[in-house]
């Protein structure tokens, strides 16, 4: 056997529970191992979303944050333990993911997303996941998304209650379409309202899991709606959102080699 | 005629509100002024941002709601 055919055979069988699905298959599996898949926000809902995505095979993870891990991140944030206390997150959590797949490619953006550097890094990824916690990223990356022809995956939640939606797939509504303008009024996050661990694991795996949908096309993504999870009272519900001409966002400057058609 | 509206309050809405759901009686009845009247209930609501969706769809404030209906108040979430 070749170093080639051995490799092969090693992720034959690492892969065999996904692969032996007959959704995914060998060609599922193949379109996984060649996405690249940017994780913007490694707090809550990247942690989980980051740890799964690298386990099932993506070939190639971004991670872009620029926070430093901290005590009252660890009970929700999987991927840091106390020895990572004040270090880059971004470089605890590409530790954590090689232990878990040593051939993943992980990129880490250790900056905070800005209108400068945002099609940048977004434009070197087929899809977006969008964990951030904070409403002007969210719009960011919406708008760069969209300009850049990208599909990203929301996320995002409010103490027992969490959103998730596939948004900027094949021409479906985006989150202007759903909120077309920034609130005037601060939104609480996580370290203003407190938050159940559990919570954002539950809704960063079913961004991950969408992603996973987007790049072997199984199944039908949350495109179209946006979900809404209650953990309080095991409730979901799916909400439809149209299409609508949103005015055009003032768009980061975008480079040909940027745009992608791929998913 | 009136009208059954299952009315669910979602995050910081259900804050304002005291409650996850309530059941009111209207008659037929624009988006718009159904806003209007929970916003006399519960008068923070108009410092709120906040969709309205009509048996499980996002509607305009222009919609008619005019018949029973699960009405949904959906703000948006920043946590992550």
């Amino acid at each position: 056997m070749t170093l080639t055919e051995i490799t092969m055979a090693e992720d034959q069988e690492k892969y065999i529970r996904q692969i032996e699905l007959p959704e995914i298959g060998t060609l599922g599996q193949e379109r996984i191992f060649n996405s690249k898949v940017l994780v913007v926000g490694a707090g809550g809902l990247g942690c989980p979303a980051l740890q799964y995505l690298t386990s099932m095979g993506v070939g190639t993870i971004g991670i872009a944050d620029f926070d430093r891990v901290s005590l009252s991140n660890l009970h929700r944030q999987i991927l840091y333990s106390a020895d990572d206390l004040d270090e880059s997150k971004v470089d605890m959590a590409k530790k954590a993911l090689h232990k878990l797949n040593p051939k993943c490619v992980i990129n880490t953006h250790d900056v905070l997303l800005s209108k400068k550097n945002a099609a940048t890094i977004i434009g070197g990824y087929d899809l977006v996941l969008d964990a951030t916690d904070m409403i002007p990223a969210r719009y960011l990356i919406n708008d760069t998304c969209v300009a850049l022809n990208k599909p990203f995956i929301y996320g995002a939640i409010y103490k027992y209650q969490g959103q998730v939606a596939v948004f900027n797939y094949q021409n479906g509504p985006t989150y202007r379409c759903l909120f077309p303008d920034e609130p005037k009024e601060k939104i609480q996050n996580c370290d203003q309202r407190g938050v159940l661990a559990v919570l954002p694991g539950i809704i960063g795996l079913m961004q991950a899991s969408e992603a996973i949908k987007l790049i072997t096309g199984f199944g039908e993504p949350l495109s179209g709606f946006v979900g809404l999870f209650d953990l309080a009272n095991m409730q979901w519900d799916r909400i439809k959102i149209s299409k609508k001409s949103t005015k055009k966002p003032d768009a980061p400057a975008i480079t040909d080699s940027q745009k992608s058609t791929k998913i | 005629m009136n009208h059954k509206l299952h009315i669910k309050y979602f995050g910081q809405i259900a804050e304002i509100t005291g409650k996850s759901f309530e059941i009111i009686s209207v008659d037929s009845i624009s988006i718009e002024e159904l806003v209007k009247n929970l916003t006399e209930s519960y008068p923070s609501l108009r410092d709120q941002e906040f969709k309205v969706a009509v048996d499980h769809e996002i509607k305009d404030k222009s919609s008619q709601i005019s018949h029973d209906s699960e009405i949904a108040l959906l703000p948006p979430f920043a946590g992550g």
